[in-house]
């Protein structure tokens, strides 16, 4: 092996994905509140070479001067002090007692989460305990008590505040410790020769930062209040010094008299509270991994379709499923992901299409937007047709859709712990299916329920009808999904690598079902997978996908003992076959293409061995080749 | 090649969970590895099969000493792995047993750069200068097929097979002379897992590397390792050349894996009875573990476990009635 057959990786391109700040100004609200705050916080940095009068400094004569007073343009307070000078001044002191308390509690609260999630066991119990006592008071109590015990005075009060808010950092970190430690790369960097003290340092702390940060953006504001209140409450800043608690505090006596006194850091108060809190959520939407992937964006009820492929003329139908140049595009910020290019193909009463492919291939994103399951947005069907039974599924309105699916249209999908519900007994959800489509009694439905689960070969279904998922092994659960899908007799059901998860001898139970199963109800089957072992024990045509085309259709005996094109020659060839020892593995060099760089003409090109010019200049059609076969290749008649 | 025994595993044990809680209740345990008993010669490529839950992944973790066995022992060379002071010093064993993990990607911390990644046990195993690094890095990056550039990279703007090739220079760092590979491949497409095995063979002939190879595929077991343990539930239950365990299989679980291989054309074993279940590893069977799915199980099999016994030379199988080589049964 020599440097010239290294994988040609394209230099990655930096993500249409937005950024996280692009994301943060994307939403309105946290943008306002920036803007409130960068405004705020400009005015109290240069508020010391504001031509203002001294905050301290008392004028009797002055006293209670209403708003708008020429000079005091908000005021005096009862002893002739200015207020927009004093709220200016206050604002500072709370902003800067606000942000060093987050500091303290983040840095104290980070360093207890991260020891006790990292070495978990008795340090875990007598940390998380500690923590716990703190937060079995109330906050108020319990900062009045450190005051009580320290002292009154703004620095006590900011210890105080600190305190109470370790609970929050201690808490959030280490419950991301706990799921970082755990990680295979705190075991790997263990067997670099790294010590405890280093990986924490070095690998688990880069990881957490996110989470400290988006804690404190959001903590940060009930931490500027809760000092407003000990100052209020006469605990924090002490005269002559004030913050805007102390300022509403001596405000209060004059509430009726004079109430800008009282109602101006009020309003301040608010205002910076509120800003700081837009800002918070906003900066936590942006950095929360589980929020980035938009789940903020809540997918529509059905894939969104363009128009074109809503109002194309139907062709005439041939199988029970004709999908017909079906597109279906991601759109990630700026970039186009081309996930399905165009497959034509057709499915028979009884009959198994098998779709074979890598990941990235699109043979799911197929197989998800027969139905329109594609996640929208990102994913858009751009063109194309999936007719079923002289009916355009793209074009038809949401109530036809959600009576196909799940009842003539049934989908397996790969993991039945995810698709199954945790909180329902099988034997529930198997009725909420049957009765979601045909009007039974809940009585009748279980009946149905555990006569389907018989049918699926649960032994003793009547008394495992009662049980939750989590109680079943693999395979049970993956016969529970079957049953599901079968359970409004499907006239096609879509399986996406139902036993890629399971174990050998599991799958090969499974298989067997599926195939009882799809001759006892004389039901076709589209069965997605990246096995050809799969594909040859149960499909009787297969259909070859790569970068979202589909380069060779045929029937599975024939495609596996002479495969056209040069992917599913070299494919099948990649396969470590258990009955044969070869002494060195045929490999296919390279990547498959990006589905947002697709090259204009075959897009197996790279990684062909027989590649032309020819190839490389145009787009390959996909040609029939025989009766039964088609292959994307200009030389596959020579091979044929 | 030498018969030398690289690491040398008697009587392993591990469990999971039990003691008392605090109310002296007696908590659950759970027996991953329940006595294993196996030599790994050096320079071969010993293949460790069996399914989810059978204990092949805890077996590797303690080879190379992320785990400690509750009984047994590990030897390397003949020197057991757990020091005097009833721990493994780490930082002295992964010097020479390094491991591969399953999922590329996620062995990789996504906030560190390759050069980074690749340096730490170059610093903190070999004590490398800057300058001896930098030199290192290179080579370690040519040999496992990778451009030099890719250092500076994070490991999210990898694909699977290029993430692996970056865990095996991490393993090569080390400087290790024995690898454990769990599941090196199965993250992996078809197309992408050929050039990550091929590369494992060709570092083999070139650093004389001893392997343990952990998988649940038998075609890549076949074409891969030069003998194979397979196991079922915590147990070794048959052990022997590849050739032998492939072609003339004498425990019943490994003709039945042989059987379970999607597209096989002929089966040996009779379709397997629906909806069997794998035993409970909270309570295993007090026979074999195999004998509720097993086709030739006798009430002798239920009682009592039966011993790995030699059959021919390197051949050992657990079974009370293994199945006939396959000439025997053809003069029947």
């Amino acid at each position: 092996m020599t440097i010239a057959d290294i994988p040609t990786a394209p230099i990655v391109k930096k993500s249409g994905r937005a950024g996280p700040f692009k994301l943060l100004m994307r939403n309105q609200l946290a943008g306002f509140g920036l803007v409130i705050l960068a405004i705020i916080l400009a005015l109290v940095v240069v508020t010391p070479w504001l031509p203002l009068t001294d905050p301290d400094v008392t004028n009797p004569s002055q006293r209670l001067l209403p708003p708008f007073t020429p000079g005091n343009w908000l005021g005096t307070d009862q002893l002739g002090r200015d207020m927009l000078s004093r709220l200016l001044w206050g604002t500072r002191v709370s902003l800067a007692v606000g942000i060093v308390a987050t500091l303290v509690a983040a840095t104290l609260g980070s360093t207890i989460g991260l020891l006790a999630g990292y070495f978990g066991g008795r340090v875990d119990g007598t940390l998380m305990r500690g923590i716990d006592m703190l937060m079995a008071f109330p906050y108020i109590l319990l900062a009045l008590a450190i005051v009580a015990v320290l002292g009154p005075g703004l620095l006590n009060a900011l210890y105080a505040i600190a305190i109470v808010n370790i609970p929050f950092f201690a808490r959030n970190v280490r419950g991301v410790v706990v799921t970082l430690r755990n990680r295979e790369f705190v075991d790997a960097a263990r067997l670099s020769g790294k010590g405890d003290a280093l990986i924490v340092l070095t690998e688990v702390l880069p990881n957490v930062l996110p989470v400290i940060v988006i804690t404190m953006s959001t903590t940060v504001g009930w931490m500027i209040l809760e000092t407003a209140g000990l100052s209020f409450l006469g605990l924090g800043a002490q005269p002559p010094t004030a913050d805007l608690g102390s300022i509403l505090g001596e405000g209060r006596r004059l509430i009726i008299n004079a109430p800008h006194v009282a109602t101006l850091p009020g309003l301040v108060i608010f205002i910076l509270v509120m800003s700081i809190n837009l800002l918070g959520d906003g900066v936590r939407d942006a950095l929360d991994p589980r929020l980035k992937a938009g789940a903020l964006m809540r997918p529509a009820a059905r894939t969104r379709v363009a128009s074109a492929a809503k109002t194309a003329p139907a062709q005439a139908q041939q199988g029970l499923l004709d999908v017909v140049e079906l597109r279906t595009e991601f759109h990630i910020g700026s970039e186009v992901h081309r996930a399905v290019n165009g497959p034509s193909f057709s499915i028979a009463p009884g009959e198994c299409l098998g779709i074979i492919g890598e990941s990235g291939s699109g043979k799911s994103v197929t197989a998800m937007s027969l139905l329109g399951l594609v996640a929208s947005p990102p994913g858009t069907i751009m063109d194309g047709q999936v007719n079923y039974r002289d009916e355009n599924l793209l074009a038809v309105d949401d109530n036809r859709l959600r009576t196909l699916r799940g009842g003539e249209l049934a989908y397996i999908f790969q993991d039945p712990l995810s698709t199954l519900h945790p909180l329902f007994s099988i034997g529930d959800q198997l009725v909420e299916a049957l009765r979601a489509h045909q009007p039974l009694s809940y009585q009748a439905a279980w009946q149905k329920a555990v006569a389907l689960l018989e049918q699926v070969r649960i032994p003793n279904a009547k008394a495992r009808a009662k049980v939750y998922p989590h109680q079943l092994s693999g395979g049970m659960r993956q016969r529970v999904s079957i049953a599901m899908a079968l359970a409004n007799e499907p006239q096609l059901i879509i399986a996406d690598e139902p036993t890629t998860a399971l174990d050998v001898t599991v799958q090969a139970q499974v298989l067997k079902l599926l195939n009882q199963l799809r001759h006892e109800q004389n039901s076709s089957l589209m069965f997605i997978t990246h096995d050809f072992g799969v594909v040859a024990e149960l499909c009787d045509r297969v259909a070859v996908m790569y970068a979202g085309e589909l380069v060779e259709v045929g029937p599975v005996a024939e495609v596996l003992a002479r495969p056209v094109h040069p992917y599913t020659r070299r494919l099948i060839a990649c396969v470590p076959d258990v009955n044969r020892v070869s002494d060195r593995l045929t490999e296919i060099p390279g990547l498959p293409p990006k589905v947002n760089d697709l090259p204009v003409g075959c897009k197996f090109a790279d990684r062909c061995d027989q590649v032309t010019d020819a190839c490389r200049a145009a787009p390959v059609e996909l040609e029939t080749l025989t009766d039964s076969r088609q292959a994307r290749c200009i030389f596959a008649r020579e091979v044929l | 090649m030498t018969t030398q025994t690289k690491l040398e595993v008697s009587d392993l044990v591990k469990h999971f969970g039990g003691g008392l809680t605090l109310l002296r209740k007696r908590r659950p345990s759970v027996q991953a590895v329940r006595g294993i008993t196996l030599k790994v010669v050096a320079g071969e490529i010993l293949g460790v099969v069996g399914e989810s839950g059978c204990g092949k992944s805890t077996l590797a973790k303690m080879l190379v000493g992320l785990d400690q066995p509750s009984e047994g022992t590990i030897q390397l060379d003949g020197k057991d792995l757990v020091g005097a002071n009833g721990k493994v010093n780490l930082k002295q064993h992964a010097r020479r047993v390094q491991y591969i993990f399953q999922d590329p990607i996620s062995s990789l911390n996504p906030r560190k750069t390759i050069r980074e990644i690749l340096s730490a046990p170059l610093i903190y195993l070999q004590g490398l200068s800057a300058e001896q690094r930098q030199k290192r890095l290179d080579e370690l990056m040519t040999q496992v097929n990778l451009r030099p550039e890719f250092l500076e990279r994070y490991p999210h703007e990898f694909s699977g097979g290029q993430a692996q090739r970056i865990g095996v220079a991490r393993a090569l760092a080390a400087e290790a002379e024995v690898l454990i590979l769990d599941e090196p491949v199965s993250a992996l497409d078809v197309s992408v897992q050929a050039q990550v095995l091929n590369l494992f063979k060709d570092l083999r002939e070139s650093l004389q590397l001893t392997y343990v190879f952990i998988s649940h595929d038998l075609g890549v077991v076949r074409n891969f390792c030069d003998r194979v343990a397979v196991m079922y539930l915590g147990r070794v239950v048959e052990e022997g050349p590849v050739e032998a365990i492939f072609s003339q299989p004498r425990h019943p679980y490994t003709q039945r894996l042989l059987d379970s291989v999607p597209g096989q054309s002929v089966r040996k074993l009779p379709a397997e009875d629906d909806a069997v279940e794998l035993p409970d590893p909270m309570h295993p069977p007090a026979g074999c573990a195999f004998a509720a799915r097993c086709p030739v199980a006798t009430a002798e099999c239920r009682q009592s476990d039966p011993e790995l016994d030699a059959l021919a030379t390197g051949h050992r199988v657990a079974c009370y009635h293994p199945l006939s080589p396959p000439d025997a049964t053809t003069n029947d």
